[in-house]
């Protein structure tokens, strides 16, 4: 055997490029392998190092009439671990002398006795109370010396002033940069006296089944029944998706592209692996067939090949593993970025760089082993006598009746003459061109239908109050020469109950005025009438899921704020991600004489800048008027929100998408290498019959067109349904609506024109320097 | 028809120069059967491939028709070659993807000279003559080494060249299909195609108008059979 194995390292000498591809092969294959798996255990670290750490509170509520003897009632309750009191004030922060950002302001019981939603404070000196900090990522918004802040909390209207007296690491937040929020904390609840709603507090509760949200739900609902029977009321609660982070629906969308990406690079890799050692091993066929003939057996010949793939993919592993790790680092960078986590830099332990080897040798080896079992089992009489495999005798057959015309017979057959490997370079070029082609349709469909709802909605702006106006308060909108129109809207916090649910459902219901426009287009049950106060609309995927087994016309009870009971007439659904903001919609005049939101619409000519410019001077506005904005909100601003949420999945497929292609395209290359230099000889018999350069390219070039063809239409077909899923899992995780898929045309077809081009341009560079030779060199070749 | 003067053909070997042709003067006239007779690495093959336009000499000329072939580039010289020359290889040569019929179709859609719709029954025709009417849907991996032979000369006479050049073109054969082969090209040549032929064998000479000897790169002899029949 080791004369064999001998036999096989020496024959690299005569084919250096081919050994320098399978080592590159086997190289991204691991490359791949290793992203996926040090990716994944990065995260992982990090997951538990940042989040984790932070204890989460499983379930938060917020009581009216609170007393500190509630604290009690609720620590006995079963299935409660634990209770703390964490008080949060939304308000606004002044970060420059024009502008205020949005602030949740966050105050801490004990700074020294945090045992929920624990925050990290980065200066052992700010562990005292009285002291106002910001998270770490308030400083894009901040300056950096600034030593107090301004701040108008709740539906205050005067001015707060703190002192700023440092930094906090929250991981359960995410960065501020991304939510445009600035998260501040206090580190004593008495620095927001004065601040709070008297008697209304909130409580963190941990309980001991963490783990399931339907368990913690049922924890909540003995705690409600318990603090009502004390006397207190439950008016809002919260329970965050146990073990999943503020920004899991961006990260799990992360995840998936990257254990996606792994999972194709590795696999592009295998695949590219196999077609290298097909090309390797089959000129060596006859060799096999020698070998055989004086002696070796089937088994000798395996375990030769089987040592030197060993051996390629070993090599393949030193050169992948660090570059997986790398990679594997910056997509965990990434992840931490959106998490706001701090990224763990310890190098991993040494038990899974084993993993990473172990499955980075076995995967390939499995792939790689099939044409080594091939060759090996291969007889003397067909290893020395190989000429021209016919696949399928029946398909063959089939297909020489059916194309009449030579050329094509010609390039078929040539196709079919080496069938795996033509199989191997459709499937490696349809997965490159596939995974394009759906990032470019995901991209293409979520802006298709963010731009319809940009341009369809008739209000730009939706301000919201901190206490309720009249209509002449706001009549200074009317001299502002970028304000269209306006329209009131009354919203306030409902609770529901559906017969398919065990317990109440808190949202909100808008009152509009019958100036506010709702497109018919939304409506996807039902019909708008603006004269019936009683008619009820739902909007929102979530709602219509919920309201699929309500009929129009049935009547649903909404509880409001006050206890009482309000009914209406189920009139229909619409679909919305900014339309009006609200799950329940009400037409009714008399009840927006005061109103607490406003919809205002903008010269419909102004681009995003001026929208931008436009909404600043009308929030600038209402401060000089004494008016306290308590939120804005702008569906422009909004739309570049989710597309800037979205860019990074965007480019993320396209890149690996553009270099899967690229890794198709060098996959072509080796095999059009390959079919050149294995008929060379056929090229030289082509030749002394009559056949010029150009004829033998063209033909050369109608068999690679067939490879390409079939490799488009399979990405497409590949495209189709994998962007489908894609889109409707973004689609879901971020903008909680359905988009329909669309497929970008012209960028498929450029991008078919760009791989065909590359393909023609390829096949000329070898027309130069191979087929444009002499007849008798190309007569002489000994492939 | 074909004229050769002071052709020179050497290859440089690891720094060696090996001569293969040494100042070769001949002259073949239309209509003709030569052989060329020589030993293994005499220079034959070379000789055949200088005159076929496959190989370019070092030195010299080779007028073809009227054609020098020193002034074609290689795609034309190709394109020469289809129209006016058709090739035996020794090896036979044939395009493995392709059946019997479909080589021979092969070499007619290369060149164009034959009309399209003439083509299948004439290629067929061909395959006949060569005594393969049964197995024109055969591929070269399906037939004997004779058979393979004959689809190789079915497909030089496909475009009706003026002159076919066989390398050993029994060479391979048993005697019996060689005598078949011989036959053929005796009709070829009687319906007006120049032969040129190269063997290593002994040759029955009474075949040829005329029979070449080459050793070492220089042609030794050039006589009429005839007359080296009298001598």
């Amino acid at each position: 055997m080791k004369i064999i194995l001998f036999k096989l390292l020496k024959d690299f000498r005569k084919s250096k490029l081919k050994l320098l591809l399978l080592v590159l092969a086997a190289a991204l294959s691991s490359w791949g392998i290793s992203t996926v798996m040090y990716g994944y255990f990065m995260t992982e670290r990090d997951f538990e190092e940042n989040f984790l750490s932070t204890n989460p509170a499983d379930l938060s509520i917020t009581i009216d009439n609170y007393s500190d003897a509630l604290i009690d009632v609720i620590s006995s309750e079963e299935g409660v671990v634990g209770v703390e009191r964490r008080e949060v004030v939304s308000g606004r922060i002044k970060a420059s002398e024009e502008s205020w950002m949005p602030l949740i302001l966050f105050a801490i019981e004990d700074v020294n006795e945090m045992n929920y939603d624990i925050v990290d404070i980065l200066d052992a000196d700010n562990k005292t109370p009285n002291k106002f900090l910001v998270e770490r990522n308030a400083n894009n918004f901040l300056l950096e010396d600034q030593a107090q802040v301004e701040l108008i909390l709740g539906s205050e209207k005067q001015v707060t002033v703190f002192q700023l007296d440092g930094k906090v690491h929250d991981a359960r937040q995410a960065p501020a940069q991304m939510e445009g929020i600035v998260y501040a904390y206090t580190t004593s609840i008495e620095m927001l006296d004065g601040h709070l709603p008297d008697s209304r507090r909130r409580l963190l509760i941990e309980t001991n089944v963490s783990d399931d949200a339907e368990a913690i739900k049922q924890v909540y609902n003995s705690v409600k029944i318990a603090v009502e029977a004390n006397g207190g009321t439950l008016v809002g609660y919260n329970i965050p998706t146990p073990g999943e982070h503020v920004h899991q629906g961006i990260v799990d969308g992360i995840s998936f592209m990257q254990e996606s990406g792994g999972a194709i690079l590795s696999l592009m890799g295998i695949i590219l692996l196999s077609l290298i050692l097909l090309t390797w091993i089959y000129p060596q066929i006859s060799d096999v067939g020698v070998m055989k003939a004086i002696g070796a057996s089937t088994s000798h010949i395996f375990k030769s090949y089987s040592i030197v793939l060993l051996i390629i993919i070993s090599i393949g592993i030193v050169i992948g593993l660090p570059l997986g790790y790398q990679t594997g680092f910056l997509y965990n960078k990434a992840v931490a970025f959106f998490q706001n986590f701090e990224v763990v830099q310890e190098v991993l332990p040494f038990q899974y760089h084993l993993m990473v080897i172990v499955v980075g040798i076995l995967l390939p080896m499995i792939f790689g082993i099939t044409p080594v079992i091939k060759s090996s089992k291969t007889s003397v009489t067909n290893a020395m006598n190989k000429t021209f495999y016919i696949p399928k005798r029946g398909f063959f057959n089939w297909t020489q009746k059916l194309i009449g015309n030579l050329k094509v017979k010609f390039c078929l057959n040539n196709l079919l003459r080496h069938a795996q490997r033509t199989l191997l370079i459709i499937l490696l070029l349809a997965v490159g061109l596939g995974l394009f082609f759906t990032s470019t349709s995901m991209d293409y469909s979520i802006r298709k239908d963010l731009d319809a709802y940009s341009k369809t909605s008739s209000y730009e702006l939706l301000l919201t109050f901190a206490s309720p106006l009249e209509l002449e308060q706001v009549s200074f909108l009317r001299s502002m020469g970028t304000v269209k129109e306006y329209a009131p809207i009354n919203s306030y916090r409902v609770s529901y109950n559906l017969a398919t649910s065990d317990h109440a459902e808190t949202s909100r219901l808008r009152v509009l005025s019958s100036k506010v426009k709702i497109e018919e287009k939304y409506l996807v049950r039902g019909e708008i009438k603006k004269n019936c106060s009683e008619c009820v609309y739902i909007s929102g995927e979530h709602m219509i899921e919920e309201f699929e087994g309500v009929k129009i016309g049935e009547r649903i009870e909404l509880k409001n704020g006050q206890g009482e009971i309000e009914t209406y007439v189920f009139s229909g659904a619409m679909k919305d991600i900014v339309i009006m903001g609200a799950p329940f919609l009400v037409y009714d005049d008399s009840r927006v004489s005061e109103f607490n939101v406003l919809a205002v619409a903008l010269d419909e000519n102004l681009n995003y800048s001026e929208v931008s410019v436009a909404s600043n001077q009308i929030d600038d506005q209402f401060i000089e008027e004494g008016i306290n904005l308590k939120n804005r909100f702008s569906i422009k601003r909004r739309m570049a929100g989710i597309l800037g949420h979205l860019a990074p999945t965007f480019l993320i497929i396209k890149i690996l998408g553009i270099f899967t292609i690229v890794l198709g395209l060098i996959g072509l290359v080796i095999v059009l290498n390959l079919t050149i230099e294995e008929r060379t000889r056929e090229i030289g018999i082509m030749k002394s019959i009559g056949a010029p350069s150009k004829k033998i390219s063209v033909l050369f070039n109608l068999e690679f067109l067939l490879i390409t063809v079939l490799a488009i239409a399979l990405g497409v077909l590949l495209a189709m349904p994998l962007a489908s899923g894609l889109i409707s899992v973004v689609a879901e995780a971020i903008l909680k609506h359905t988009v329909p898929q669309f497929n970008d045309y012209p960028i498929i077809g450029i991008s078919a024109t760009v791989v065909l081009g590359i393909q023609f341009l390829v096949i000329l560079v070898y027309n130069r320097y191979k087929i444009n030779r002499n007849a008798r060199d190309l007569l002489d070749y000994n492939f | 028809m074909i004229e050769i003067q002071q052709l020179e053909k050497y290859y440089e070997t690891t720094g060696e120069r090996v001569h293969a042709l040494k100042n070769t003067n001949l002259s073949i006239n239309q209509g003709e059967n030569v052989v060329i007779v020589g030993k293994s690495g005499s220079g034959k093959s070379t000789l055949l491939n200088m005159i076929s336009g496959i190989d370019r000499p070092s030195s010299g000329s080779i007028t073809v028709n009227g054609q020098n072939l020193n002034d074609l580039k290689e795609n034309e010289l190709a394109l020469w070659r289809g129209s006016n020359i058709g090739i035996v290889f020794q090896f036979y040569q044939l395009l493995p993807t392709l059946s019997a019929l479909d080589n021979v179709l092969f070499a007619m859609s290369l060149v164009n000279k034959i009309p399209t719709k003439e083509r299948k029954a004439k290629a067929t025709r061909h395959l006949e003559e060569v005594g393969l009417g049964d197995k024109i849907s055969k591929f070269p991996n399906e037939l004997s080494g004779g058979e393979r032979q004959r689809v190789a000369i079915a497909r030089a006479i496909a475009n009706d060249p003026a002159i076919i050049i066989a390398d050993e073109p029994t060479g391979n054969l048993d005697s019996k299909t060689g005598e078949q082969i011989n036959n053929l090209f005796d009709k070829l040549n009687a319906e007006g195609t120049t032969i040129l032929t190269v063997t290593h064998a002994h040759i029955d000479h009474v075949h040829y108008d005329k029979v070449i000897h080459i050793e070492d790169g220089i042609l030794n002899e050039m006589m009429q059979p005839q007359t080296e029949a009298a001598l």
